[in-house]
């Protein structure tokens, strides 16, 4: 079962004598952090006040300072939307699914996925209230107590996509959090002020390590993953579904749901290979987190990815084989050569050509492709998002209404700014928070002990 | 009145106290003071002034605030209620008849007012020139009623003045013969206004009253000009589309333009409406240089220039008479006809001839205003010959008024110095003046220019003198339709701002001022007294019945017998054989006409009916011409003329004749109107006395730069799909078994649940779509529809919840056009319903998609998922508008707010009153008794809609017919709106 016999060269944990070296290894950052991710934080925060102020913005004039139209009545937001919360897929696929697998190679990487999967989870709940005519009612797609006793329509997707997101949100911050508590104690006891010690001390709520926290935290930690894990598939499913049960020709598709799942997992890979790859270089992780995990995590998307490519064969032939004309229209002429084709074709190269390069170990193992691969991948999964929403629209059953879309300002402003947000939360997060699961480190180290003895 | 009030204070003198008179008890009776007999401050006396000075002083400054108003007033007019009249209920709105002009000729109107508000315009059933039917223009005067922009003040020399004290100054002036005074105005077959200038010629018989009419219809146009040659004096021609079997129409678009277009429309339809094999139909040959709304409807469509109708007229003489044996009237024309012979287009002359030589007297040959008189001359050879003239034509008296001159004319007198006064009555002029006539340079040789009108527009702002016009629905006045028939103009309001109307300004100068309704009663006791009746009280009542009416129903005026004197043939200019190269054809444009509704944001914003371009003019040319100069769409070319240049931006326009440049006029325009700056090009300079439509083109450049045209239909390929099904009367195929199209797959939705009661529906017969758009803008008028400007129609986030449709079949030079009104189709199992996550759209028991918009929180998703796109929505707060635009909303519909979906309701505000009503009334609802906004300004009558549940009903009927079907049936919405195929009437040999 363990992936890591295949590749007996590369350990999970390089050099660690004992446990105290281990945490005053991985919670140094804390202590002394990095200068240069502080300066990041900078134009992070900057970023962050520009898609405020543009969320703001459109609060107060209207989203006519978008660029959708009628009849591209979704665009940029569903876009972002439908990017982010893939991207957050990675996050629970690690974390909850690896687990489940008893992939330890997961150890390492599993905080920093799940604190990625929070913040984008973060982003994309926003943008589905963002593009709403009147945001300020938002809370009519949920279920509450009226006291008009008027409820959400159950048959809508949109409001599927309430349930699922927030359950998303809640399970995904519940397993984070506590996953968190026995690092939070260490940083605690470790912490060099008092202040710190204090803060810290508040936020472990109390674990103190007893054998008794641990037997409850193992079985909470086990169902909790259990619970996440049909998660990973529902939430993505039913975001396809907000196309899917839809009319409109380039949506109305059965194989959306498989589709959007793996699309979301491929993207999640490729934002914590984005994240992981600089923060290992400039913090000097490469023993916690090394080739190994590197190596797995180009291999994920490397099936991930070939996943979404034959997605992609499979549309125009389903679409050709119903012998529906308008679905027809849509995936042999409208996407490859309509309006925003190059949009398409960038989706093409960037989603199934460029990870097919990961077939070689050499580029698995290079860590500057990697990370450029990671980018065109996110870039080619945002894109394919976009073809999906905008292309579809914009070539609906009558002709007549054929219309195309550009994006604003406003649209840059808020996509950049989104991912301004996403990057200031994840630089808090590292400045502030253990971002390497040490409790499961220190485990691993015990449990194999052959592995994590063999030098590099 | 204020006059005499006054007087009567001054004579009345100082103030005098006097021991009769006391203020308190304790001045009178010496009551103790102390005691409070009045509330604080109430006893204080006004110092030193007296209650008579006071009084004194009121009312002159009330006087002089009324002068200043610049306008009359009487005891008598319209003022809000203080006690409620008895036949007004609050929240049910009032209809008034009245009559609305364009050209000089009436068009009868009937206007729903809310609580003293003009709302909405109809069209009145019972006058000649409308049926009940209602266009564009007529519909978009509401809006024009409220434009924020419109003039407010009379001014002289840039100080506000009293514009009848100055016009007392003028006629004090002029002396005794008038020389110096000229009355420039618009065509007008108002008797009032008629009877106004004749007292103006009796009081100053030196002065002139001059005719400007840009549109160039009847009596002032080339058919006019070729009338009087012909028969010696002023006549009208009528058509009877209803007995027109074939009809023929060279660069004319009686469908949709020109005074009757409204009666034609309808005549026409009576004859297009074939439902089976073997029924009567008419066809339609056209022939244009750019597509009209008749050019889109027609059976045989060729794309010609202007100045090739000549020598196509004279090919289809000839073959009617070498071809069909048909009797040349005279032989001077036989003469022409033997100076040319070829033609370019053989068999569509060849079938034209024979369609119109089978079917004599009951053929039309019909020749558009902007061609020359010897055009008009030779189509009525053409009809004269066909035995059509008596029996499809009837000529009648024009009721325009004659005036002793034109703009040329005037021209010269300014020249030489002849023009003292000139007073200008609307129209515009100074912008609508052929090139050449420079009337903007030449204008300020008059030494005093008094102009009246709606707008500081380009004619005010060279005049010294301005006075604002009363709008029509504010003004008294009356018109004559193209048969004679005479109506009324009544008001629905007080002038918004103090407009007078013409005859007011005209009565000022012969004498003391009078009221515009004085003025029109006198009129109509005049001619009431010398048609030989008795009676004041006879005159007053039948006044007041055509004031009920709105017009005189049956008073249309004899025809004449018509004798053409042919020797005045030699008079016409024969134009020289066609010039090759391009040539530049400048027409009235669909939506602002001359440029007189160039800031009516429903007009501009309404896409026009053949290019779908909003918010711009623009150069259209052929896809072969637009290939030779390699532009593209939106490139902006250099139109290099005769008479001048244009820079001008391209739509490449399917069915353009490829020789001919098209440009509307009407745009460029420089006035003060806020809404009209900076929108499109002015073609007017490129305009001439010799050539009023055209111009020779000398050479079209192509510039580096391009322009965004805000078209709102980018698409014009059917894709094959199942939208619009067409038909032959030949090859119709009615087979009850063999549906159209075939039904739609299996669906997992359950049935609908139809609820008692009716089950609201709608069929558009797509065979009678002229495209016209008077429909959307009777939808905009009626569910306060909001405009959003260029830049979001550019942004595809036009508002309009009926849109026309167009597609085009064939080769891209020589197009079939095919119209479709779109709506919401109010599906069945509506796919927008199903997807909405609050419940905002919903289906009513009687069959409609209901919008709640208190309920919509804007996901768009019911849009996204409607297969028919006809959902819009408010990106924007769109619904704000500038004071006092709002007045013109409908109070029956909710004005929508920003972030909210809203679509056609089927007029559901018209369903439910019509229900209420006929509640309350206690009478079973009848069925066919509500009528959408759409259906009811139909020229064509090509909606209809009803309960489908009651087989009595048209819409039943017409449902279950087996040219109906459903748009996308395929999709398995089951709409509730169906069309009917298209039927054409091709002739066998063209096809």
């Amino acid at each position: 079962m363990s992936m890591a016999g295949q590749h007996a060269a590369d350990p999970l944990l390089i050099g660690t004598s004992d446990d105290a070296a281990l945490t005053q290894r991985v919670l140094r950052p804390l202590w002394s952090p990095h200068p240069a991710l502080g300066w990041l934080m900078i134009p992070a925060a900057l970023g962050s006040l520009v898609f405020i102020t543009a969320l703001c913005y459109t609060f107060v004039t209207g989203i006519g300072v978008w660029g959708n139209n009628i009849p591209v009545g979704w665009a940029f937001a569903i876009t972002n939307f439908v990017w982010w919360i893939g991207i957050g897929h990675a996050g629970t696929f690690i974390s909850a699914i690896l687990y489940l697998l008893q992939q330890e190679w997961r150890t390492s990487i599993n905080r920093i996925a799940e604190a990625m999967t929070l913040f984008a989870v973060v982003n994309a709940g926003l943008f589905p209230i963002a593009h709403l005519g009147r945001p300020w009612f938002f809370y009519w797609l949920a279920p509450y107590p009226a006291t008009m006793e008027l409820w959400p329509q159950f048959r809508s997707s949109l409001t599927w996509d309430v349930a699922a997101i927030s359950t998303y949100g809640t399970v995904s911050f519940l397993f984070w959090y506590l996953g968190l508590l026995p690092d939070l104690a260490t940083a605690r006891d470790t912490a060099p002020t008092r202040l710190r010690r204090r803060l810290y001390g508040l936020c472990a709520l109390g674990w103190r390590g007893a054998a008794s926290h641990w037997r409850s935290y193992r079985i909470a930690y086990l169902l909790l993953a259990g619970l996440a894990t049909p998660l990973v598939v529902s939430v993505h499913s039913i975001v396809s579904l907000d196309f899917a049960v839809a009319k409109q020709p380039g949506w109305h598709s059965t194989i959306f749901p498989p589709y959007f799942v793996a699309g979301a997992i491929f993207s999640g890979f490729a934002m914590v290979l984005t994240l992981v790859i600089p923060l290992r270089a400039l913090l000097r992780l490469q023993d916690v987190i090394t080739m190994r995990h590197i190596d797995n995590m180009a291999k994920v998307l490397l099936a991930t990815g070939s996943i979404v490519a034959y997605s992609y064969l499979l549309e125009p032939f389903t679409a050709w084989y119903s012998g529906d004309p308008y679905e027809r229209y849509i995936q042999l002429v409208g996407r490859p050569a309509g309006p925003f084709a190059w949009v398409f074709w960038l989706t093409i190269v960037c989603n199934v050509l460029v990870p097919q390069v990961l077939w070689l170990r050499s580029l698995r193992r290079n860590l500057v492709a990697l990370l450029i691969i990671s980018l065109l991948v996110q870039l080619g999964m945002w894109s394919e998002r976009f073809v999906i929403v905008v292309t579809s629209l914009q070539r609906g059953a009558l002709p007549s209404s054929w219309s195309s879309y550009s994006p604003t300002l406003i649209d840059a402003c808020l996509l950049f700014g989104s991912m301004s947000l996403f990057l200031f939360l994840f630089l808090v997060f590292v400045r502030f928070v253990p971002f390497i699961a040490l409790s499961e480190l220190k485990l691993l180290r015990r449990k194999e002990p052959v592995e994590t003895q063999v030098s590099p | 009145m204020s006059a005499h009030l006054h007087d009567d204070h001054r004579s009345d003198g100082a103030p005098h106290r006097d021991a009769l008179y006391w203020r308190t008890l304790a001045d009178s009776f010496d009551v103790p003071s102390g005691t409070r007999e009045f509330p604080p401050a109430a006893d204080t006396p006004p110092n030193a002034w007296s209650r008579r000075q006071f009084i004194g002083l009121m009312s002159a400054s009330m006087a002089l605030a009324g002068l200043s108003g610049c306008r009359l007033t009487s005891d008598d007019h319209l003022v809000p209620y203080v006690t409620q009249p008895v036949d007004v209920i609050p929240g049910r709105p009032s209809h008034y008849a009245t009559t609305v002009t364009m050209g000089g000729y009436g068009t009868g109107v009937v206007v729903t007012s809310h609580e003293g508000r003009p709302t909405k315009i109809d069209g009145n059933p019972e006058h000649p020139a409308s049926l009940g039917a209602c266009g564009v223009f007529e519909q978009a005067l509401v809006l024009q009623l409220y434009d924020p922009d419109r003039a407010q003040a009379a001014r002289l020399n840039g100080v506000s003045c009293l514009w009848h004290q100055e016009m007392q100054e003028v006629a004090t002036h002029t002396g005794t013969r008038g020389d110096g005074l000229r009355v420039l105005m618009e065509p007008t077959a108002s008797p009032t206004m008629a009877r106004c200038c004749a007292e103006v010629k009796q009081r100053w018989p030196g002065s002139r009253i001059i005719i400007h009419d840009a549109a160039g219809i009847g009596a002032h146009g080339a058919a006019g000009q070729a009338w009087r040659a012909l028969f010696g004096h002023d006549l009208v021609a009528r058509y009877d589309f209803s007995r027109s079997l074939i009809v023929v129409a060279m660069d004319a678009d009686p469908l949709a333009s020109g005074p009757s277009h409204l009666a034609h429309a309808r005549g026409f339809a009576s004859l297009r409406r074939a439902r089976s094999a073997g029924q009567p139909m008419n066809r339609l040959y056209v022939a244009e240089s750019s597509p009209t709304c008749t050019g889109s409807i027609a059976d045989h469509r060729l794309a010609v220039s202007d100045r090739d109708i000549v020598d196509l007229l004279l090919a289809l003489l000839a073959e009617l008479m070498a071809g069909q044996g048909v009797l040349c009237p005279d032989q001077r024309i036989a003469a022409l006809v033997a100076g040319r012979t070829t033609s370019a287009h053989p068999s569509w002359i060849r079938a034209a001839a024979a369609d119109l030589a089978a079917n004599r007297g009951a053929g039309l040959i019909l020749i558009g205003d902007r061609q020359p008189p010897l055009a008009h001359a030779l189509g009525h050879a053409l009809n004269a010959a066909l035995g059509n003239v008596g029996a499809t034509i009837a000529y009648g008296p024009s009721p325009l008024m004659a005036g002793d001159g034109d703009l040329a004319s005037l021209m010269r007198e300014l020249d030489r110095g002849q023009v003292d006064d000139l007073l200008i009555l609307g129209g515009n002029p100074v912008l609508t003046a052929l090139g050449d006539i420079q009337l903007g340079r030449r204008i300020s040789q008059a030494r005093n220019r008094w102009y009246l009108g709606l707008y500081e527009d380009e004619t005010a702002q060279l005049c010294n003198g301005f006075i604002p016009q009363a709008h029509v629905l504010e003004s008294w006045g009356d018109a004559c339709a193209c048969d004679g028939t005479r109506s009324i103009q009544q008001p629905l309001i007080d002038p918004l701002h103090g407009g007078i109307a013409a005859c007011e300004v005209l009565a000022a100068l012969v004498g003391p001022p009078r009221l515009a309704r004085d003025l029109v009663r006198d009129t109509w006791r005049d001619a009431f007294q010398g048609a030989g009746s008795i009676a004041d009280a006879g005159a007053d009542a039948h006044l007041a019945e055509v004031l009920r009416r709105g017009v005189e129903v049956g008073r249309a005026s004899s025809l004449v017998s018509t004798a053409a004197d042919w020797s005045a043939l030699a008079r016409f200019e024969v134009p020289q054989r066609s010039r090759d190269g391009f040539e530049l054809s400048l027409k009235l444009d669909a939506k602002v006409h001359d440029g007189r509704f160039a800031n009516n944001p429903w007009l501009q914003e309404l896409p026009d009916p053949v290019t779908k371009l909003t918010w711009d003019n623009a150069a259209l040319i052929s896809p072969a011409a637009a290939r030779r100069l390699g532009v593209a769409q939106g490139a902006l070319i250099e139109v290099r003329c005769d008479t001048g240049a244009l820079t001008v931006p391209v739509i490449i326009q399917p069915g353009q004749a490829e020789w001919t440049i098209s440009v509307s006029l009407g745009y460029g325009r420089r006035g003060a109107e806020r809404t009209a700056a900076d929108i499109g090009v002015d073609a007017y300079p490129l305009t001439s006395i010799s050539r009023p439509w055209s111009a020779a083109v000398i050479a079209v450049t192509s510039r580096p730069a391009s322009h965004r045209l805000a078209i709102t239909q980018h698409h014009w390929s059917l894709e094959g799909r199942p939208i619009l099904l067409e038909q032959t009367l030949a090859g119709i195929n009615l087979p009850a078994d063999a549906p159209l199209q075939p039904p739609p797959g299996p669906s997992l939705r359950p049935a609908p649940a139809h609820g008692p009661g009716p089950q609201w529906a709608m069929v558009i017969d797509t065979s009678v779509c002229i495209g016209c758009s008077a429909c959307v803008v009777a939808c905009q008028a009626e569910n306060n529809i909001p405009v959003v400007g260029k830049e979001n129609v550019l942004r595809s986030r036009e508002m309009h919840w009926l849109r026309i449709d167009r597609y085009y079949r064939g080769n891209e030079d020589d197009p079939v056009a095919l119209l479709q009104p779109m709506a919401c189709q109010h599906c069945e199992k509506a796919p927008c319903e199903y997807v909405c996550p609050t419940y905002a759209t919903t289906h009513s028991q009687d069959g409609l998609n209901e919008m709640t918009y208190n309920r919509c929180v804007g996901t768009r998703f019911c849009s996204n998922n409607c297969p028919y796109k006809v959902r819009r929505f408010n990106w924007y707060n769109f619904a704000d508008g500038r004071d006092p635009l709002p007045l013109a909303r409908n109070p029956e519909v909710t004005v929508r707010a920003r972030g909210v979906m809203e679509k056609c309701t089927y007029c559901v505000q018209r369903i439910r009153t019509t229900e209420h009503r006929s509640l309350v009334d206690g009478v079973p609802l009848r069925t066919d008794a509500v009528v959408t906004a759409c259906q009811q300004t139909c020229p064509t009558q090509a909606i209809t809609f009803g309960d489908m549940t009651d087989p009595a009903s048209a819409v039943a009927h017409l449902r279950a017919h087996p040219l109906a079907y459903a748009v996308l049936e395929d999709s398995g919405a089951q709409p509730r709106t169906r069309y009917l195929a298209h039927v054409r009437n091709p002739h066998p040999e063209l096809t």
